[in-house]
């Protein structure tokens, strides 16, 4: 989400890009949403602010919104490459049952913006016979994950993404879960991993630097250090290279 | 150590001591950049030796270069601000972009590719072109077996 703003919708030049570069200043955005973006470009219902804090609701609510503009041909803040418009009817499923539930008869997901679109696409969906997701608050993290899967599967691809060319949708937060850093690749370690041992992650957390590293963690902690899922290929091949005597002494000076 | 390809950043070792990568990988060049990191990845650390794959101790030092990259890039690019405080200034102050960030990620899935589909003829290298699956180097000879 780091390039998320383009300069044709910034409402004036901001020095925090300036002066950070490379670095999204989150927090001023989410004060100020009028002074980093223009006003078409926000969804009324929802504050953009850092992703990592968003709901998956106004998170989508505003890479629909985009995309709505992109198809309209007018200025959008990001440009979406395949555009993965499945993503974004499954998400009117989630806002339509979200809304139905807090009592909001309003059924728009854009803040009133694509009042019309968005009910067109629900009857399209209804006509087709497409499943709708019953909101569930044990369920809220792994919608995410269930969206971006679908983003994956159609080969969709945002190009504000900064994991993005391969279309895998949890890219788009993979830099703040891997800013976050361990917790984030702990949580992935110990899905693959026993009950027994899962426990003993927990109280035994991986140290920060490579000389506190006993061989025998050194896999687990070349896991924890990137959710780049190229990395963690690479990560994962590790236990198919060959073991030479040259490799094993070397190993043991570390 | 490093008898293959390029030597490696000074601080791409098990013996690294410091939860920070060094002021020097934040500079636009020089031996421990960023820009030497990738260089050295271009220049394939996992390559043949004496005609054998790349044994663990190489792969293993090689994903950790890789992995301190990202993780450093990451707590540069996608930090909270709440959290920057607490980081050295040259981390802070650093001139790392999300191009880098790109330029990075581009070598992972170099390596990944070379891992995948072993060794590019040395031929397509030199006119550029992408081989053909037929041209690549047959599976015994794969980088990880």
């Amino acid at each position: 989400m780091v390039l998320l703003l383009s300069i044709n919708c910034l409402t004036a030049p901001i020095p925090d890009f300036q002066n950070l570069p490379g670095r999204t200043p989150w927090l001023g955005i989410g004060k100020n949403n009028d002074a980093h973006i223009v006003k078409k470009c926000q969804v009324d219902k929802h504050t953009l602010q850092d992703p990592s804090r968003m709901s998956q609701q106004a998170v989508i609510a505003y890479l629909s919104h985009w995309y709505k503009r992109q198809e309209a041909d007018k200025d959008v803040p990001l440009k979406f490459l395949n555009p993965p418009g499945h993503v974004f009817e499954m998400h009117d499923d989630i806002t339509h049952e979200v809304d139905k539930v807090a009592g909001d008869k309003d059924n728009n997901n854009d803040g009133g913006k694509d009042n019309e679109e968005g009910e067109s696409s629900q009857e399209r969906r209804a006509a087709k016979g497409k499943h709708v997701v019953k909101p569930s608050a044990d369920r809220g993290a792994r919608k995410k994950d269930d969206v971006a899967q679908s983003v994956n599967a159609g080969g969709g691809n945002i190009s504000i993404a900064t994991e993005d060319q391969e279309g895998d949708g949890r890219d788009v937060d993979e830099g703040q879960n891997e800013f976050r850093g361990r917790p984030a690749a702990n949580r992935k370690r110990e899905a693959n991993q026993g009950g027994v041992e899962r426990k003993k992650k927990k109280e035994d957390p991986l140290p920060i630097t490579p000389a506190e590293v006993d061989p025998e963690l050194r896999k687990a902690f070349l896991e924890s250090l990137s959710d780049d899922k190229r990395y963690q290929k690479l990560v994962g091949l590790l236990d198919t290279a060959n073991v030479s005597i040259v490799d094993l002494f070397c190993y043991s000076k570390g | 150590m490093n008898a293959v390809g390029r030597p490696a950043p000074d601080w791409g070792h098990w013996g690294y001591g410091k939860e920070f990568l060094p002021a020097s990988f934040h500079k636009t060049t020089g031996a421990g950049s960023l820009s030497h990191v990738v260089s050295w990845i271009k220049g394939n650390p996992l390559t043949l030796f004496r005609d054998e794959p790349a044994g663990y101790y190489r792969v293993e030092n090689t994903l950790l270069v890789l992995g301190l990259t990202l993780r450093e890039l990451a707590r540069v690019l996608f930090m909270e601000e709440d959290t920057f405080q607490d980081y050295p200034a040259y981390v802070r102050n650093s001139e790392l972009t999300i191009k880098d960030w790109d330029n990075a990620r581009v070598g992972c899935q170099m390596l990944v590719n070379y891992v995948q589909d072993g060794p590019v003829p040395k031929s397509d290298e030199s006119n550029g072109k992408a081989p053909d699956s037929a041209s690549r180097v047959p599976e015994k000879n794969k980088v990880l077996q």
